[in-house]
């Protein structure tokens, strides 16, 4: 098994497989008259803007671009790319105002400021992971603020202090997945979510913020295969050749970083292996990493998709609501 | 069973009983330390407040109450009577400015003003849909009533893109409470604990990610007069429990009632209960003392509403193999 084999698709079979099926959803089944997506810029949102634009017409795609204070300045002109390369309506919503207004900066800072005193809200920051390839340790977050001067400062986080900022951040997907459902309720719309098999599996998204949507057109294919995809659709180089970022935190951050905490092509492989029972020996010599790190990034695949579990269910109800088939809840 | 009364009967005891173990059990699972419950001011969620209380004490609930410029102030005072009388922590978020920063108010008046075009701040407005299923047959559309004081001024039927519009707005108010809720209940290491009953989540009466987006939902076999029931046994809040339930989303008073269900709820749940149970119109009518017209009326209101909502309550469909 070489490194591309496994996940080699089948782009023209896969493309016309998914167009159809999303046709069918959203015009039949959903009885929707097209879709709202948030254009972030990166790979997944923009192979996503053009399976819908494909499957449903450019006249049924409805784009908005969320840009924010702290966010990349090229998020927006990438965003912009994509849809005058699809020719669909895009529309700019700034969530900055209604961001300051939920607080969502003022209780970050507060939250930073239990593990670093002097920190003030305009100063830069970002949530780092160690990289789990080097140390088996549990892995503790560290806070990393640049200050006025350029220096930065990186500390080890409190439980308390990770929670609060990560909640605090937050908003930001929720405030974005609030604007797609009143432009989307508005045109009677579906929204699309736009999460790689990555994100889905392990978890990597917010209840309700971006992990909120009608339907997960990619949620099946591993990032390479997203990719593949995006060659075969032919989505400008730029966007393609960008490394995924969570554009949630003022200074630089990667994924891998902020979650994966190995190479996302190592990932992608890893969780194929994982998901096929690929044996370690032969998982070790796909990619390259000693049996030991593959046993480490067994284990984080699993205690990810252990504490994230509960992102996937529906609200828990309370005893059967005991309808007929026809009219099951 | 045949229909009757006593389908509706609860062992208040045993419900509140079974209840608790569900919250508990769910913590336990998902590694949570306690719930969040945001406070309305009516029913559901103060008797999902008491629950949360009766299971798991008063330091392991967080209440939230988040009122904006359109609520009812009554619903605030209410909310922290409540409370306090259980001795839990809470905060009040005022949502306003958020609403503002999202347009919401904006969005709303700018497709009033198109319908009266003397609409100002002075004027207060709300939503209904047609008055009593059971009197008179209609589709449900929305109207509106644009008040002054205590008259209204103005009255129209909405066209169903305009009514669209204006909810597509206003939902914006349930989902940044939800926001908070989240904000809050993930600082804490908490669960965010929904607060929709039977009747409402059936017919889909609450809004997708917004008071629906929620991690559990410890009412929802409960039918709205069940509600009752247990709040009455369980001592909420007699000023909450007297209190005609409301969406509280417009600043001039509409029931629930007249804003969704369309008719009063003794009946609407008895109704509910034979339509969800296959029972025959003829059969339910003559227990009931309604006229068979009436009844087939109610059920294919509800069949229109939980069709229409059955999208609410679904995962989303995508196309992953892995589980």
């Amino acid at each position: 098994m070489n490194d591309h084999e496994p996940l080699f698709m089948d782009c023209d079979k896969e493309a016309e497989r998914l167009e159809r099926a999303i046709s069918d959803s959203v015009l039949s089944r959903m009885r929707k008259k097209g879709v709202v997506i948030g254009l972030s810029g990166g790979l997944d949102s923009s192979v996503c803007a053009e399976i819908c634009a494909k499957a449903l017409g450019v006249g049924r795609v409805f784009g908005i671009l969320m840009p924010e204070r702290e966010g990349k300045e090229d998020t927006n002109r990438l965003g912009r790319i994509i849809a005058d390369h699809l020719g669909i309506e895009t529309i700019v919503e700034d969530i900055t105002s209604i961001l300051v207004a939920s607080g969502c900066y003022t209780r970050r800072g507060m939250s930073i400021r239990e593990v670093i005193p002097e920190y003030e809200d305009s100063w830069k920051c970002k949530v780092i992971l160690p990289n789990i390839l080097s140390s088996d340790r549990i892995s503790i977050s560290q806070i990393v603020v640049e200050l006025p001067d350029g220096s930065t400062v990186n500390k080890r986080m409190t439980s308390s202090s990770y929670l609060g900022v990560i909640a605090a951040s937050n908003f930001k997907q929720r405030v974005r997945k609030m604007m797609e459902y009143h432009h989307a309720d508005r045109l009677n719309y579906a929204v699309v979510g736009t999460p790689n098999r990555l994100e889905y599996e392990l978890g990597f998204f917010v209840k309700n913020g971006d992990g909120a949507a009608d339907l997960k057109p990619i949620a099946h294919l591993y990032k390479s295969q997203v990719y593949q995809l995006a060659e075969h659709y032919e989505i400008p180089d730029e966007i393609i050749k960008r490394t995924p970022t969570t554009d949630t935190f003022p200074m630089e951050q990667t994924q891998e970083e902020f979650y994966f905490s190995i190479p996302l092509r190592t990932m992608d492989l890893m969780l194929y292996c994982y998901n096929n029972d690929v044996g370690l020996d032969e998982c070790s010599k796909t990619t390259g990493l000693s049996l030991g790190q593959v046993l480490r990034i067994y284990k984080d695949i699993e205690q990810k998709k252990r504490s994230t579990s509960y992102l996937h269910m529906r609200p828990e109800l309370f005893g059967v609501i005991d309808l007929p088939p026809s009219r099951e809840v | 069973m045949p229909l009757n009364k006593e389908v509706m009967n609860i062992d208040p005891e045993k419900e509140a009983d079974r209840i608790c173990h569900f919250l508990k059990e769910y913590l336990h699972e998902h590694k949570r330390e306690g719930y969040i419950v945001g406070l309305s001011g009516g029913i559901d969620s103060a008797l999902t407040l008491t629950l949360c209380v009766k299971a798991l004490g008063s330091k392991n609930v967080f209440g939230v109450i988040l009122p904006e410029k359109d609520s009812n102030p009554i619903s605030e005072r209410l909310a922290r009577e409540h409370a306090k009388s259980l001795g839990i922590e809470y905060v009040v978020e005022d949502i306003t400015s958020v609403l503002e920063a999202f347009g919401t108010y904006e969005k709303r008046d700018e497709i009033i003003r198109k319908i009266y075009p003397a609409y100002s701040s002075n004027h207060r407005i709300r939503l209904y849909l047609p008055e009593n299923i059971l009197e008179k047959d209609s589709i449900n559309f929305f109207s509106i009533d644009i008040m002054e004081g205590d008259d209204i001024v103005f009255s129209t039927r909405l066209r169903r893109k305009d009514s669209q519009v204006i909810l597509a707005a206003t939902d914006t108010k349930q989902r940044t409470r939800m926001m908070h809720l989240y904000y809050h209940a993930e600082s804490m290491n908490h669960a965010v604990c929904g607060t929709t009953n039977r009747t409402e989540m059936i017919q889909g009466y609450f809004v997708k990610y917004g008071d629906g987006g929620v991690d559990i939902e410890p009412l929802a076999h409960l039918y709205k007069t069940q509600v009752y029931s247990l709040s009455r046994h369980l001592g909420v809040h007699q000023g909450i429990i007297d209190r005609p339930p409301s969406p509280d989303t417009f600043n001039s008073h509409v029931s629930d009632e007249a804003f969704f269900f369309r008719m009063p709820y003794e009946k609407l749940d008895m109704l509910l209960y034979a339509w969800e149970n296959d029972m025959d119109e003829r059969g339910t009518a003559s227990i009931m003392g309604l006229g068979t017209e009436q009844v087939k009326r109610a059920f294919t209101d509800f069949e229109r509403k939980h069709t229409a909502s059955r999208h609410l309550r679904m995962l989303p469909p995508n196309m992953f193999e892995g589980d």
